[in-house]
This record gives structure tokens, C-alpha cells and sequence, in this order.
């Protein structure tokens, strides 16, 4: 029996210890083991001694320290490549540890066409002028004006735009002493779910229907339509789970190094400034590649969305789409696929029967003029391509041709959120451009300064 | 109130130093905190002490400074990935606060800076 009793009090020690020793070992983020680091320390010193000695000049002298720099952040065994399930502990430790904080805004290393989701839904929206719509999803909620009605005809229409996790009261309310990280990781999988809804649009009979032959096809009708999106894969979120490992461990412990270097007694008093500039140059084009790494990453993103005739009765379409965003240096690529089917009227002695549509479209995008129109914002430079391709079946009496566009635009930057976009269409059908301010042939031109009214109200 | 004399160790310290790295005297019975005020964090900051961690953090820190007499070197480095990213570094000497670097998003500064002063314990 004392046997026993020994044998369960040992077994409660160790779990005692077991729950314990984490508490004791993250009290702050994880650091590298002392005697690993100052070893890999040693070998570097050991490794460049020669040449630090023979440097002469502060600029061959920094070169030297920079080299240092680059090969200690280069040695694996000092990262510390933590599980999933201990990265959460750690993030939950340190924001326990917070002794204040604020929170704001992400993505600010990120391209602007890296980080900006679609908010007015084009592929649902039928008052939106773009060709394809990036997978990304709204943080919590937005509104995208497509404020038509200044400056045409053809009414305005304004999207609201939802993040599923904005349905959780308190999701980031409630720890606003915690960190980014810890905060983004609470309910992080709803995050992926979006929808939107747009409202007041004024579309075409054959924006519907994709049938211009019939009669009126131009004739204006008030829509609403709405969509439901879901990220599947991916997120360039720096705040999402699967950059921990980039951005706790990798640069997380390139800054742990930087400031134990500059910091060493092993570093001359009088190289201290030039060591200083070589670590920090490496930190920022570390820090470079690590945004840009996000910026570039594949997001693949599903979407289902409905466009409903509000004054006519049985007049629908409903969507299906695929959507891909993938980065390629400072470009971006959008694809979209989508299939479509859309209600439509009867024709002379026909009865109402439906059309059917793949669409396939191509965008790439790229961000310039960083910071030259609005702090910490770029413009956007797009051309796309997209193609209507008519799947219909023997009941629908007229013949539909395929359908081409291809659109540049020009997407300003405009105070803190705000975008004005100005575009350029060709199509191989004029009938297509009705959506564009200025026709002239096969070609349309298209601004929107809505953004500018909706700002200054 | 006069200002407190340099003592000799600052005052050759200061002479062998680069332009641009601040020495900070401190009184030996002091009470030093390191205060570190950022926002939103993605990336984990670092303050050392003679070449070891003092904080490695993502939040808000205020974390008591042991220094035994003599000179120590306090550095530190952060890099920012996070929209209206802001950090503040900070020592409060018996509650007096000395500002080390202060840099922001809004301010146009540079997203990442490691930095280093020398305190003298006398």
C-alpha cells in the first residue's frame, strides 16, 4: 500500500512539474538556448576575425559586420521551430503578460493589390465595373459605394460587406490588452467566411441575362444581389496562424539576435555604430522578404452569389465561382471562374427559359506610387481579361456569341480607404459597354468619384 | 537643481564612442524599468542587456532592470509588418522617464530599427 502511495505521489510530482515547467519557460516568448547562441556567437567572431582586423574604413568595416550578421541568422539551430499547439500557449502567455496595449489595423509591409479585398463583390455586383474579385475577405465589416448617380444615369449602389467572425460579439474587444496574433487566432477559421450585399444597383435586361436581342435589353431594372464567400485556402493576414513560423521564429529571433549583438562585450566600443547599421540593414531586408513572402502566397476562394430583380417577378441569376490570387514579384494575378444561370423572359412565341454562362477572367495588378498620393497607400495599375462563353441548351431561341473584354484601370488612392477607379474597356460586342461613362465604338472609359463624395459627406 | 557632474567613466565613454549612441548615467540604488509601449505586434520585439534577453515580447512590457555598478550596454530591435504599427522604448529611472526611440507609421519612419545605449551605474 505505501508502495503504491509513493508510486501516485511520484506520478503527481511529475504532472506538477510537467504543467509547471512551460509556465516558467515562456514567461516571455521563447529565446534561444544561451549556450547554443553564445557558441554560434564564438564561431562567427572566430570565423571573420581575420578580416574585421583588416578592415580599415567604417564602410569596409560595416560590410564585415553585416556578413557576421547574415551568417549567424543563417545557422538553423537557432530557431526554434515551435508546434502549432505551442505557438497558441506562448501567444496566450505573452498577451497575459501585456502591459497595455492598443489595437489597429494590419498589412502595412504588404502590397496595397496584395492585402485589398474585392468589397463592392464585382462578380456579384452589378453596378461594378471590374473584371475579376480577389478571394481576400473584409476584416470585420465595409461599405464599397458604386455611386453611380453623380455623375450618370443609371442609379447608385452600395455593398455592405460582412466577416462572419463580426458576429461574435467581443471577438476583439474583450482582450484589447492582448496581442495581434492572439487576437486574430480566436475564432481565426470564421475569418475565411464573408458575404456581402448590394443594394440599389439598376442593371440592363441583358446584364441578367446575357441576351441583347431581345427587346429592350437596355431597359434598366432595380436589382439587389448578394454573395457568400469562403477562403478555402491561404491568408495574407500577417496575423494568421500559418506565418507564426515566419514571423515568431525567423524574425522573431533575427531581432532576439540583433539586439543581443549590438549589446555583446565582445563588439569594440568604437565599431558599435557601424555593427549597429549592419544589423538593422539585414532586420529590414529580412523583413522585406518576409512581406513580400505573404504578399505572394496562394488564396483560393469559393463564392455563391444571387442577382434578383426586385420589381419583376422569377427573374434571377445565381452564381457559382472559383477564385484564385497568387503574387509573382510585385505583381499580382487574379483568376475567376464562374457558371452562371439566369432567368429570362419570354420572346415573341417562346416560353421563359434560362441562359447559362462560363465566364473565365485573368487580371494582373500591380501597386505604384507607394506614398505619392497617400501616406502608407499606392495606386493600382490593372489590365484584365474576360470571356463569356453561352452554354445554352436547344430551349433558348436565340444564338449567343462569345463574348470578350479587356479593361486597364487605374486605381487611385483616396484619404484613408477610399479608391477611385478609372478604367479603359474593349469588348467585341459595344452592347457590353453599357456600364462605361464615355462609348466610342467597341471601346468605353469608366471613372467612379464616388468614393470622393461618400468621404467628404 | 544642478545638474549632477559626469563622472569619469561616462566622460571617457562618451569620448570613445561613435557619434549618435547616448550614454545614460544612472544612480546605483535606482529603481530602473525598461517600458516598452507598441502596437499592434506581429513580429516579436527584443531588449537586451550585455548580451542577453531582457523582454522578447508582442505586447506592452514593463520589466524591472537589475544592473550591479558599473557600464552596461541596452540594446534592442523591432520590425513591424502591422498597419498603424507604432513602438516606443523607454527607461523610468526612480519614475523619471528617459525616452530611448520612439518610432512610428505615422511619423514616416523606417519600419524596423535596432538600436544601443550605454548606462553607467555609479
Amino acid at each position: 500500500m505505501t508502495t503504491l502511495r509513493v508510486y501516485f505521489a511520484r506520478i503527481a510530482v511529475v504532472i506538477t512539474v510537467a504543467v509547471l515547467a512551460p509556465v516558467t519557460a515562456f514567461a516571455q516568448l521563447p529565446t534561444i538556448d544561451a549556450t547554443t547562441r553564445d557558441a554560434a556567437l564564438a564561431a562567427v567572431q572566430k570565423e571573420f576575425a581575420g578580416r574585421l582586423a583588416a578592415a580599415s574604413s567604417d564602410a569596409d568595416k560595416r560590410a564585415v559586420y553585416r556578413e557576421m550578421f547574415e551568417t549567424l541568422i543563417r545557422n538553423e539551430g537557432l530557431y526554434r521551430r515551435l508546434s502549432p499547439a505551442e505557438y497558441r500557449d506562448v501567444l496566450a502567455k505573452d498577451s497575459m503578460r501585456a502591459y497595455s496595449e492598443r489595437v489597429t489595423g494590419v498589412g502595412e509591409n504588404l502590397r496595397e493589390s496584395a492585402v485589398s479585398p474585392s468589397v463592392n463583390a464585382p462578380l456579384s455586383n452589378p453596378a461594378a465595373n471590374s473584371l475579376v474579385e480577389r478571394g481576400l475577405g473584409t476584416e470585420l465589416i465595409a461599405l464599397a459605394a458604386d455611386l453611380k448617380s453623380l455623375f450618370a444615369a443609371d442609379g447608385s449602389a452600395v455593398t455592405v460587406n460582412l466577416n462572419a467572425v463580426a458576429l461574435f460579439r467581443g471577438t476583439t474587444k474583450n482582450n484589447i490588452n492582448a496581442g495581434a496574433q492572439y487576437l486574430y487566432a480566436q475564432r481565426e477559421n470564421w475569418r475565411r467566411l464573408t458575404g456581402s450585399v448590394t443594394f440599389g444597383a439598376k442593371i440592363p435586361e441583358k446584364d441578367l441575362t446575357g441576351i441583347s436581342g431581345i427587346p429592350n435589353p437596355n431597359e434598366l431594372f432595380d436589382a439587389i444581389a448578394w454573395d457568400v464567400k469562403f477562403r478555402a485556402l491561404g491568408d495574407r493576414d500577417p496575423r494568421a496562424s500559418r506565418w507564426y513560423g515566419l514571423f515568431i521564429d525567423r524574425m522573431g529571433t533575427v531581432n532576439e539576435l540583433a539586439a543581443i549583438v549590438v549589446t555583446h562585450p565582445g563588439i569594440a566600443v568604437t565599431d558599435l555604430a557601424v555593427a549597429r547599421e549592419a544589423a538593422e540593414g539585414v532586420v529590414g531586408q529580412r523583413l522585406a522578404i518576409a512581406a513580400n513572402h505573404i504578399g505572394n502566397s496562394l488564396l483560393l476562394s469559393v463564392k455563391t452569389s444571387g442577382q434578383h430583380l426586385t420589381q419583376v417577378e422569377g427573374r434571377n441569376k445565381y452564381v457559382v465561382a472559383v477564385m484564385v490570387d497568387k503574387g509573382f514579384g510585385d505583381v499580382d494575378f487574379t483568376a475567376n471562374a464562374t457558371y452562371s444561370t439566369a432567368d429570362a423572359p419570354a420572346i415573341a412565341a417562346t416560353d421563359p427559359f434560362k441562359t447559362k454562362d462560363w465566364q473565365v477572367s485573368a487580371a494582373l495588378t500591380g501597386s505604384i506610387l507607394k506614398n505619392a498620393l497617400v501616406n502608407g497607400r499606392a495606386a493600382e495599375l490593372a489590365g484584365s481579361f474576360s470571356g463569356i462563353f453561352p452554354m445554352d441548351d436547344d430551349d433558348v431561341p436565340v444564338d449567343r456569341k462569345n463574348i470578350f473584354k479587356a479593361n486597364a484601370t487605374l486605381t487611385l488612392p483616396f484619404m484613408d480607404k477610399a479608391k477611385i477607379p478609372l478604367s479603359f474597356t474593349y469588348s467585341n460586342d459595344p452592347n457590353n459597354l453599357m456600364k462605361e461613362k464615355y462609348v466610342t465604338g467597341q471601346i468605353g472609359v469608366s471613372y467612379d468619384f464616388g468614393a470622393i463624395w461618400s468621404a467628404l459627406k | 537643481m544642478a545638474k549632477t557632474p559626469a563622472n569619469a567613466a561616462t566622460t571617457a565613454l562618451k569620448a570613445a564612442l561613435p557619434p549618435g549612441i547616448k550614454v545614460i548615467e544612472i544612480p546605483e540604488d535606482a529603481e530602473v524599468l525598461v517600458d516598452v509601449d507598441v502596437n499592434d505586434m506581429v513580429i516579436p520585439y527584443t531588449v537586451a542587456a550585455d548580451g542577453n534577453v531582457v523582454i522578447k515580447s508582442l505586447v506592452d512590457r514593463r520589466e524591472p532592470l537589475s544592473l550591479a555598478a558599473g557600464t552596461h550596454r541596452l540594446g534592442w530591435s523591432f520590425s513591424h509588418a502591422a498597419k498603424g504599427w507604432m513602438h516606443k522604448i523607454a527607461l523610468k529611472v526612480d519614475g523619471s522617464e528617459k525616452l530611448l526611440e520612439k518610432k512610428s507609421e505615422a511619423s514616416k519612419d523606417q519600419d524596423h530599427s535596432v538600436g544601443v545605449v550605454f548606462l553607467v551605474v555609479a
